[in-house]
């Protein structure tokens, strides 16, 4: 029993202390100095079993709380009077299933009183609020390492390391067949990813086959671990899988793969936020890898197309010099509506043919048109020695119901004859070649036509020209004659411009023509925009007399 | 395309009884030739003329596609027996069509006697397109 008026002391604390606790909504457990629970509200005897009055701290509350508790009475310093504010901090910790914040007051004769208050529902806001954080950054970065790069290795190699980072211990992207073999890329979480080709029927995978077909969507699905097929783990995965899922990745119409999602046995299985984030990371990751795809594709077909359609290298055939150039419009596209071959003759008394012309439009259509008319042309090779009805075939061969591109060309058969080169020349709707004499003069060819692929009936009317040793004739496409430039900078080179310069080049060989045509036409246009320019000179060699007598008499020659 | 400050072309259609004209003004190319065509062929569909002029007066360039615009309502016109001419051509188109040997597929007006509508009982020259052979040339070497 305490002295009366210590007593009356309690009495006048405790009462309607106690009273307020067994009202307050919250839990309240007050202990002493010695750890000893004094009182408890039901709230609190509810929460924790075997917190009564009379028990050990220590022994009933949960550690974190008779930790703080155990502190406070330590080193909290005791108020000498029940209405000063004594400070103590507040401590966190759960309870079951349950986070509590415990609020600690001082009470009478150093006791401490706990309110404990429930924020779970806080804690969980929080912590989703920074996983969606977390998970915006990830996607963020996701799309930005994604889209760095239009290479489908690249794209499929950063698509395993994100996932295997963000997502799972490992992942693996596997991309639709091509031929029999699927291309695969394999990560683990903070590993450098690896790629492979597989054989395998992807069907043995349950899921697989559906999510590489990509149409209609299917959603993830989880499959047991023991039916992995070995390629399906990753090099350095090791220890026993837990789960796994298999998510379609989604493209642009295209299947673009599948993300294969590996978690070791200690973690835990997806959740349903989880998976939602793996589809979105998924449709991010798909729309690079179809985006990637696409690109390859078309730069596969560009590539291929262009292997065939770049302009020749050209040399000496059957005693004739060739020279070509050829500028693109554009640097990026170095296959345009401009083209020229030689198809050299048989032997040294066939005359091998010459092709120079230009395709209307730009682009792809016209490489194709080109690629159409340069194959034609090689074909009927047999009967270049009628220029008239090498026209008609190939006109035949270009006419189109749907549109009416068309093109112009010349035709040049070229036959050395001892040290003169005889040439017929045919344009069909094309500039007409010119001839540089020895002596400077610049003549055009006297050849005329309609141009090819537009119009039901084509005519031509060829000329026959000689070359003397050291004279060229050139064959060039308007690219040429109509770059814009010059000092007031919207002049064309013209005609005329072309021809003094050719003036100026008697004598010289094919190709130092070709490149000084080609460079003076570039200085015109300074840096001006211009269409395709194409030239070749065919060039009759100078030739060495060997037994020449007086200089005037054939002698033998070489060449 | 049209709604560009400055129109890279513009096609003026001024219908009459029997014969549409096109004022083309402006640049015809690669862009803007498709424009071309689909008036073209929206005039010859729409009023069913006897003739057809383009009027190239303002046009100030011409490029490949332009020739193959010419050459596609060239096909249409010859497809719907209509005459198709082409008005006060510039020097550099006349030029363009003598070397790409098209010019005789189109009838020439010459700038000063343009007629407005009637060619009832036209008597000058073959009605088009039904000749392709080769107009005269003299050679220049």
């Amino acid at each position: 029993m305490a002295p009366p008026k210590e007593s009356s002391t309690t009495i006048i604390h405790e009462q309607p202390a106690s009273g307020a606790w067994v009202a307050a909504p919250y839990p309240v457990v007050v202990a002493d100095g010695s750890g000893t629970v004094v009182e408890v509200n039901a709230a609190a005897a509810f929460l924790m079993d075997g917190v009564v009055p009379g028990a050990g701290m220590t022994d009933v509350a949960p550690s974190w709380l008779a930790e703080a508790h155990a502190d406070a009475v330590v080193g909290g310093a005791v108020p000498r009077s029940p209405g000063e504010a004594g400070v103590l901090p507040s401590v966190r910790g759960h309870i079951g299933d349950h986070s509590f914040e415990a609020h600690p007051s001082w009470g009478r004769d150093g006791q401490v009183v706990w309110w404990l208050v429930d924020d779970t529902g806080q804690r969980l806001a929080e912590a989703a609020l920074s996983t969606e954080r977390e998970r915006a950054t990830f996607l963020a970065e996701a799309s930005n390492v994604l889209m760095a790069s239009l290479n489908t290795e690249r794209c499929m190699l950063a698509t395993a390391r994100l996932a295997a980072r963000y997502l799972a211990d490992a992942a693996v992207v596997v991309a639709p067949a091509s031929g029999r073999t699927m291309p695969v890329a394999h990560a683990v979480a903070g590993q450098e990813a690896t790629r492979a080709l597989v054989a395998d029927d992807p069907s043995l995978v349950p899921g697989l086959s559906e999510a590489l077909q990509g149409f209609p969507p299917v959603p993830s699905r989880w499959i047991d671990p023991v039916t992995l097929p070995g390629w399906m783990l990753p090099e350095g995965f090791t220890g026993p899988i837990g789960s796994v899922a298999v998510t379609p990745l989604p493209g642009h119409g295209v299947p673009a793969g599948a993300l294969i999602l590996l978690r070791s046995n200690g973690r835990a299985e997806f959740s349903e936020s989880e998976e939602l984030f793996a589809r979105q990371f998924a449709a991010r990751a798909g729309a690079a890898l179809s985006a990637a795809r696409l690109y390859a594709e078309q730069s596969d077909i560009t590539r291929t197309l262009m292997r065939d359609l770049l302009p020749p290298d050209l040399h000496r055939v059957n005693g004739v010099e060739f020279a070509g150039g050829y500028q693109p419009a554009g640097a990026r596209e170095p296959v345009g509506g401009d083209f020229y071959d030689v198809h050299p003759g048989g032997t040294e008394s066939e005359p091998s043919l010459v092709v120079l012309g230009d395709v209307c439009g730009k682009g792809l259509d016209a490489a194709v048109l080109t690629g159409k008319i340069r194959n034609t042309v090689q074909a009927l090779t047999p009967m270049a020695d009628d220029h008239q009805k090498m026209l008609r075939l190939l006109n035949g061969a270009l006419l189109n119901s749907h549109h009416t591109r068309f093109a112009t060309l010349v035709l040049a058969s070229v036959l050395r004859t001892e040290s003169q080169v005889r040439l017929r020349l045919t344009s069909a709707g094309h500039p007409a070649p010119l001839v540089v004499r020895n002596d400077g003069r610049v003549e055009e060819a006297a050849t005329h036509g309609t141009l090819v692929g537009a119009l039901p009936h084509v005519e031509a009317r060829s000329v026959e020209v000689h070359l003397q040793p050291g004279e060229t004739c050139l064959l060039y496409t308007d690219g040429v004659t109509e770059a814009r430039g010059g000092p007031l900078g919207n002049e064309l080179f013209g005609e005329e411009r072309l021809a003094r310069a050719l003036s100026g080049c008697a004598g010289l060989p094919g190709a130092a023509v070709v490149e000084r045509i080609q460079m003076l036409a570039s200085q015109w246009l300074r840096d001006g925009r211009h269409d395709d320019m194409a030239l070749v000179a065919i060039t009759a060699p100078r030739t060495t007399h060997l037994s020449a007598v007086n200089g005037h008499t054939r002698g033998r020659y070489t060449a | 395309m049209t709604a560009l400050p400055h129109p890279l072309i513009t096609v003026a259609v001024e219908a009459g009884p029997r014969t549409v004209r096109l004022r083309i003004g402006g640049d015809l190319d690669y862009d803007t030739s498709g424009e071309l065509a689909a008036k073209a062929e929206a005039c010859l569909g729409a009023h069913g003329p006897d003739d057809l002029h383009l009027d190239c007066a303002d046009l100030r360039v011409c490029d490949s596609m332009g020739v193959s615009t010419l050459l596609l309502i060239h096909r249409s016109c010859a497809a719907r027996g209509v005459r198709l001419h082409l008005d006060a051509p510039p020097p550099f188109l006349e030029r363009i069509l003598a070397v790409t040997g098209i010019r005789h597929l189109f009838e020439t007006t010459a700038a000063d006697e343009q007629p407005e509508q009637a060619h009832a009982d036209e008597g000058s020259g073959p009605a088009a397109p039904a000749m392709y052979g080769l107009p005269p040339r003299t050679p220049s070497g």
